[in-house]
């Protein structure tokens, strides 16, 4: 059997986000404070994300003088952070999100 | 609209689809722009017209690439609404369609239409109906929103799809409510004021619920039922989240003829699907975050139900009349795939 035509690809084009970046924060704007966003709340097994989140304070507070550091855990893994949460980082430069696996 | 490497016959198509990944393994029709246009065109739409993007990859899902989907599924013209609603639906942020295509847990969103819609399109609701009940509608509408997830939002097995075993309902996953059903139309049920509708929730496979041992009590038959909605290891059980059951519609009949309205179900199955917090966490497990304040942890004696709410658990009617039966379709906990329900014909 014969085909004419074109054939419509069933893929779409991907949407990018063209929303742009924060700007970078540093000590010029005051005290650096990091932020670390956990997924999960009790890991049941294998690594630890809340103890990799502490190894990584310590290297940033040493290599890129970081004040102070904002920890939270979500209570659900897949559910976006709640806005009290998000707010807690306000006043952080960046936020490392995450879990491990 | 692009244009994906022509083929010249059927059988290069066919060959051409899964070199390019534009199938699961099973074959699909060319999405010609003749048949395209016919869905387009049945269902009075823009070609144009955004639904969103599908994640994970984030492709467009206009109504052009739903109906090249559609036609690569076989989707007839009267199916193709459905099949929109379907993906309208899976889009609201409640359904977190994200997490249902890419988790580790076995859930898939699950296509219900129901009111006069599913005599309407011929739609399988007896035998076999969770596997399409040899109808063509049931098949195909479940088939194009599969494709569409893979095609648009790529979906695939591996990268970026977790999911640990998998679930036979990828392939194909839509089901009708049977119109020998003693109580309103699930959509109806669920606050949607049209004849016909649409409701998708993620969750599993069909668990065959048997009456083996029960009398005709509602409250003894539902226990039976209920006892295979709170089985350890399943989500609801552990995460609460939002269920699915499943009544033929004979075995309805004889709750209604109890006494037992649609909410009288939820009612008795959310008393009754619980399991101790001694039986659910090992000695030293930390309990659960995500239960509500009112379950108390420390008691070990505490019944925790597999849902925060009655109305979290669904109950629809479909099935041979052979024998009453039950089954419960788990979802996928609290993580999210909740119930969306819309109308088709509103």
């Amino acid at each position: 059997m014969k085909l004419t035509g074109e054939l419509i690809d069933p893929r779409g084009q991907v949407m990018v986000n063209d929303g742009e970046l924060a700007p970078r924060r540093g000590h010029s704007q005051g005290p650096l404070t990091i932020g670390f966003l956990v997924n999960e709340y009790n890991p049941s097994s294998g690594p630890d994300f809340t103890r990799y989140t502490e190894v990584l304070e310590q290297e940033f507070r040493h290599r890129l003088d970081v004040d102070a550091v904002v920890r939270q855990h979500k209570p659900v893994l897949s559910r976006p952070a709640g806005d009290e949460m998000l707010a807690s980082f306000r006043a952080c430069a960046g936020v490392v999100n995450g879990l491990a696996k | 609209m692009s244009m994906i490497t022509t083929a010249d016959t059927i059988e290069e198509w066919v060959e051409l689809a899964h070199a390019e990944g534009l199938t699961d393994g099973l074959p699909v029709y060319p999405p010609t722009r003749a048949a395209v246009d016919a869905l387009v065109a049945a269902s009075g739409r823009d070609p144009g017209q955004l639904l969103g993007a599908i994640p994970p990859r984030g492709g467009a899902a206009t109504v052009e690439v739903v109906a090249a989907n559609a036609v690569m599924a076989g989707c007839r013209p009267e199916h193709f609404e459905v099949v929109l609603v379907a993906v309208e639906s899976m889009l609201e942020d409640r359904f977190n369609l994200r997490g249902v295509v890419t988790t580790t847990h076995p859930c898939w969103p699950l296509v219900i239409v129901s009111g006069p819609a599913v005599e309407q399109l011929d739609m399988a609701h007896t035998e076999s109906v969770f596997s399409g009940g040899g109808a063509h509608a049931n098949a195909a509408i479940g088939r194009a929103v599969k494709l569409l997830l893979w095609n648009a939002g790529g979906a695939t097995p591996g990268e970026p799809v977790k999911e640990v075993f998998g679930h036979p309902g990828r392939y194909a996953f839509c089901v009708a409510e049977s119109p020998a059903s003693p109580w309103l139309p699930l959509h109806q049920a669920r606050g949607v004021d049209a004849a016909s509708g649409i409701t998708v929730f993620a969750c599993e496979s069909p668990t065959s619920v048997a009456m083996w041992g029960a009398d005709d009590t509602p409250v003894n038959r539902l226990a039976q039922l209920a006892d295979a909605m709170a089985i350890k290891g399943c989500n609801n059980t552990h995460t609460m989240g939002e269920t699915l059951v499943v009544l033929t519609p004979n075995e309805a009949r004889h709750m209604a003829e109890q006494g037992y309205d649609r909410a009288a179900v939820q009612e008795q199955l959310w008393q009754q699907a619980r399991r101790r917090v001694g039986d659910l966490l090992s000695p030293g497990v930390p309990p659960y975050a995500w239960w509500p304040d009112w379950v108390d942890t420390d008691d070990p004696d505490t019944l925790v139900p597999v849902t925060e709410r009655p109305e979290d658990i669904h109950v629809m009617v479909t099935g041979a009349e052979s024998i009453p039966w039950m089954a419960v379709c788990a979802g996928w906990g609290n993580l999210g795939g909740y119930a969306v329900s819309r109308a088709l014909d509103g």
